[in-house]
């Protein structure tokens, strides 16, 4: 029964969250357990470009990039209205000036849950179709 | 080419590395268990380590063979006087090795190689550096680090970072681009303002064009970074005192001209004087297209002219293709230079050597490419600089021979690939 409650509960906010971010390709997720519990779109921009490394009663926070280059080049499009060689050329500003290195990439969708279910603090994007009941899709606020 | 210091500070980092007390906190930080699970993420061995690296290989011609276009005060040499093409204006290869043991602690090293005043391919330190975050907003530095001049300082030597071949000669022209000391970095948030801080305290010794040994102290460098949005804005003011060794030897020589030579040296030496500038910089980038510029004003009372230097640039982006436009210029002025007056065959060329040293430097250049990114991690750039010398002025082209006509223009092609890896 719980389960069952479990299932609607994360139906529901896959269905809610489809409708909010109907224009994106990916939605945001965080694992089941983490104290996540909305970012603005600003937050997410920052986090992921290393601009940030914490959030407010957080901590820090480690973003997680998508290795499928389609899915990653969507969110960045996305969200900064970069494409990926911008992207590229924003890390390499980073790198070569000792600032920081860009997100870990995860090569499969069963790496991505692994690491969200082992680290609350983690971040990620997905496509909508991938999220699952070991996921938590983020609202956007 | 700078050898007096990177022995100390890579053996700084040989200890660090090898320094069991900071292995040992970082493998006991591991292996506690999975309370907060961020710990989880074991930093293995092999992750505190990352290798990466960036390069350019370039080609460039002139249609001047009176004098070469050069693109650092170090090269000997560029296309136009020397030959008429030449892969060793812009090629270069940089690697670096960044280790993370922790959370707070990091270390960089970042090795280039490029040509040297004396033709050689000899790999130079670039960074150096240990960095400690004292809080997730300040940390600080020590051993060598790139000083924040200009806002493409710190990456000038990045081309895949760049929009064009490489940051405008009037610009980034300068002798001085390192130093062994310390660094803080801090930033803060004000609203919706980013605010980035970065001072860099030290001293650089390194080899110009013509083998000079240029010598920088006390030299200290804070640059302020807002940034709203798309658009950032810069302030920075640097100060050193400089030397240059061997130019000041052969300025010694007016001394045995009496008076009024002690006069000029004593007003050109070029020995421990103070050099102070100031630059601000703006750049707009929403994704799309790109504008910026910056302009920066140097205070001096020797060698190099005290004037104004700016640039304005804009791109815009057609899916991979980035084609940009540029427009520098530099006017840098003593007032007046100082001539020593006796017989023509003997002052002649003294005064010559004066001029080329202490007179007028202007000089402007239009710049049209496009950049074309035709892979995620290398972009392919072809782009033209048209170079407008102008009369009784000093310019920033090199051997330039007695019958190049000052007031001419010259044309510089250049075709560049740019990668990271």
């Amino acid at each position: 029964m719980k389960n069952l409650h479990v299932k609607l509960a994360t139906l529901g906010l896959v269905l809610m969250c489809t409708a909010v971010e109907a224009a994106a390709e990916v939605v945001m997720v965080v694992g089941r357990n983490s104290p996540i519990q909305s970012l603005s779109r600003h937050d997410i921009t920052d986090i992921f470009l290393g601009n940030a490394t914490s959030l407010p009663n957080v901590g820090k926070v480690t973003p997680l990039d998508q290795g499928d280059e389609s899915v990653r080049a969507e969110f960045y499009q996305d969200f900064t209205g970069r494409n990926l060689s911008q992207i590229k050329t924003h890390w390499a500003r980073n790198i070569f000036t000792g600032r920081g290195y860009p997100p870990k990439a995860v090569n499969s969708i069963d790496e991505l849950k692994s690491l969200l279910q082992r680290n609350p603090k983690a971040i990620a994007y997905v496509r909508p179709e991938k999220v699952d009941e070991s996921m938590r899709v983020l609202t956007l606020k | 080419m700078r050898q007096t210091l990177c022995n100390g500070s890579l053996s700084l980092i040989a200890t660090l590395v090898a320094c069991p007390a900071v292995a040992e906190v970082a493998s006991l930080k591991e292996n506690q268990p999975p309370v907060h699970s961020e710990l989880s993420f074991a930093r293995e061995l092999k992750d505190m380590f990352r290798f990466s690296g960036f390069g350019t290989l370039g080609v460039a011609g002139s249609d001047e063979d009176r004098a070469d276009f050069v693109s650092t005060i170090t090269q000997p040499h560029g296309p136009g006087y020397t030959r008429d093409w030449t892969a060793a204006l812009d090629s270069r290869l940089g690697v670096q090795l960044t280790f993370l043991p922790t959370d707070k602690f990091s270390a960089v090293v970042q090795v280039t190689t490029e040509q040297e005043w004396d033709n050689s391919w000899e790999p130079d330190i670039e960074w150096a550096f240990v960095q400690y975050d004292l809080t997730s907003n300040l940390s600080i530095r020590a051993g060598r680090m790139v000083v924040p001049l200009f806002m493409f300082s710190e990456f000038r030597k990045v081309g895949f970072a760049l929009p064009w071949v490489r940051p405008p000669g009037e610009f980034y022209f300068v002798p001085y681009h390192t130093s062994d000391g310390l660094g803080v970095l801090f930033k803060h948030n004000f609203g919706d303002v980013r605010y980035t801080f970065y001072g860099t305290y030290g001293q650089d010794d390194s080899r110009l064009h013509e083998g000079i040994h240029s010598k920088w102290r006390q030299g200290f460098s804070l640059s302020n970074t807002f940034e709203y949005k798309d658009t950032s804005f810069r302030a920075s003011y640097s100060s050193a005192k400089m030397t240059f060794e061997e130019r000041d030897d052969a300025l010694a020589l007016f001394k045995t001209f009496g008076p009024q030579g002690d006069a000029i040296y004593d007003e050109f030496s070029l020995r421990d004087r103070e050099y102070t500038q100031l630059a601000f910089g703006i750049w707009h980038n929403p994704g799309k297209w790109f504008a910026g510029g910056e302009w920066s004003r140097g205070f001096s009372d020797s060698y190099i002219q005290p004037g104004d230097t700016w640039y304005i640039t804009s791109g815009y982006r057609f899916n991979k293709l980035t084609p940009y436009l540029m427009y520098s210029k530099t006017r840098r002025d003593h007032g007046s230079t100082p001539q020593l007056s006796g017989p023509p065959a003997t002052v002649g060329p003294l005064n010559d050597f004066l001029f080329a040293l202490t007179g007028p430097l202007r000089q402007s250049t239009i710049t049209v490419g496009t950049r074309w990114d035709f892979a995620e991690n290398a972009a392919f750039k072809v782009q033209l600089d048209h170079i407008m010398t102008e009369e009784n002025s000093n310019s920033l082209l090199w051997n330039v021979q007695p019958d190049f006509d000052f007031g001419d223009s010259v044309n510089v092609l250049s075709f560049t690939v740019d990668f990271v890896f």
